[in-house]
């Protein structure tokens, strides 16, 4: 049987030497059944060399998957291929240029962000009162929260390591979320507008 | 056959992934400041006015960050909207102008914070904002003279602080002559932002303006300018007022008059004890 595929290779495919493509018409002519396929495909090849043959649409690939039976991947599955399933990935140069525009955007963001904090400057500030609970240091640099900056107390001492911009800031501190207090400490005050003394803090590189 | 996906490629589902979390973040305090809205005890129509005129000041570059603050702050002390808009407005027409508003959105997150009443608020950012508005051709003025920037105080800080001293009635013709014995004293812009900075506590704390301004020139030029200002300072009334009250409600009266009765003796003590330390400086 694979002799006689070779011998149609041979003779369809106009392969070979002369005297071995005359054996296997010999070989296949003493067969009536291969002889007369040997005539149908001799046809057909004929036929499709007429033609000009045909170019596969882009669409060939698939549509021949579609048309593949298949059934629907459990969520398990699923699950299982994306977490140790291999990964294709089909670049091309829009999408390798989108994502290059979001590693910049995220480095840029990120040397920012580094520049911004090593440009900060630290402020140590204490305060002093023992019946105090809580202590706050609040002030242009944090919008007035009283909840970003807790000092820490330790026999009724607090103190807190600030980082601010270098420039000049106002606060004061909030002492158990009710009093506002200036700072005893700031050696520069100004008033807040509202008839209370900021304290001023001079942070310079 | 169901799509799972518009974007095939896994390279731009991921790009596109990043880019939505981003702007997710951008609107996630414009959802925050929508909630807040939504619970504020105004009416519908109310609620829509303040939602439009935060949009309007996002919209002239004011900060979301701001916007937000000042929106929640507002209706946690009980602001009225109307007063919320003012103080939105007024944000609005001082960035629109090109000026300082960062001076302003301190004085209104400040006066917030520290439980002011809501009204008092506005006209005290009222103030401070024409305050500013005579100020900065006054700056412009003196830096054409001689005033110079630095990074730590530039242009906008030095209308802020000459705003302030106008604030505390200190005149154009004041703050020119304590220009000019700061530049005869080649003094650096600093110098001059201490020395008005003085001026104005001085004429705060009950001297007229005029006698205010001549004791900090006549300080400026002793030897050490920065220890005779500091000293000036020091006068009969120097120190902090801690303790004091934020507002003239009675509630609030009632609160920090109760607080401070209590702590005074403690926070004398205190002061005493470590007398001006370095605290409050950088390091």
């Amino acid at each position: 049987m694979t002799r006689d595929r070779d011998d149609f290779d041979l003779l369809l495919d106009n392969e070979g030497t002369q005297s071995e493509r005359e054996a296997a018409l010999t070989a296949i002519a003493a067969d009536p059944v291969l002889a007369q396929e040997l005539r149908d495909l001799t046809a057909a090849t004929r036929m499709l060399k007429q033609n000009g043959g045909m170019t596969a649409p882009p669409s060939f690939t698939r549509d021949v998957l579609r048309r593949l039976p298949c059934r629907k991947p459990t969520l398990a599955a699923r699950l299982r291929n994306s977490l140790f399933g291999g990964w294709t990935m089909r670049w091309n140069t829009a999408s390798a240029a989108a994502v290059m525009l979001v590693a910049a955007v995220a480095a840029l963001f990120l040397i920012l962000h580094f520049r911004q904090n090593s440009d900060m400057v630290l402020v140590h500030l204490e305060f002093t009162d023992p019946r105090a609970t809580r202590v706050a240091v609040a002030g242009d640099f944090n919008k007035w929260n009283t909840d970003t900056h807790v000092m820490t107390g330790r026999a009724g001492t607090w103190s807190i390591d600030l980082r601010v911009k270098p420039g000049i800031h106002t606060y004061m501190l909030n002492v158990d979320g009710v009093s506002w207090v200036s700072d005893p400490r700031a050696a520069r005050f100004q008033d807040d507008g509202f008839g209370n003394r900021n304290a001023v803090l001079l942070a310079a590189i | 056959m169901i799509r799972y996906s518009i974007i095939q490629s896994p390279a731009l589902r991921t790009a596109a992934l990043l880019l939505a979390c981003l702007a997710s973040a951008g609107s996630a305090s414009a959802g925050d400041r929508e909630s807040v809205l939504q619970k504020a005890p105004f009416s519908g129509h109310e609620k829509q006015e303040v939602g439009a005129r935060a949009d309007a000041a996002r919209a002239n570059g004011i900060p979301a960050e701001d916007i937000d603050l000042i929106v929640s702050r507002g209706i946690e002390r009980g602001a009225r909207p109307e007063t919320i808009i003012h103080y939105l407005d007024l944000s609005s027409d001082m960035q629109r102008q090109g000026l300082p508003v960062d001076a302003v959105l301190d004085r209104i997150h400040q006066g917030l914070a520290k439980h002011v009443q809501p009204a008092r608020i506005a006209s005290s950012a009222d103030r401070l904002s024409l305050k500013l508005k005579e100020a900065r051709p006054l700056v412009d003025e003196l830096i054409g003279a001689g005033l110079t920037t630095n990074r730590t105080i530039d242009r906008t800080r030095l209308i802020t602080q000459t705003a302030l001293g106008m604030e505390a009635s200190l005149t154009r013709d004041q703050i020119r002559r304590i220009n000019a014995a700061v530049h005869a004293k080649q003094g650096s812009s600093s110098l001059f932002v201490r020395a008005v900075g003085t001026a104005a506590n001085l004429a705060r704390q009950g001297g007229s303006n005029e006698s205010a301004s001549r004791s900090v020139i006549n300080a400026l030029k002793n030897g050490n300018a920065e220890q005779s200002l500091a000293a000036l300072e020091k006068g009969p009334d120097s120190g902090s007022r801690r303790g004091s009250p934020t507002d003239n409600s009675p509630q609030q009266t009632d609160q920090g008059f109760s607080r401070n009765s209590d702590r005074g003796h403690d926070r004398g003590a205190s002061r005493a004890d470590h007398g001006r330390s370095s605290g409050g400086r950088g390091k």
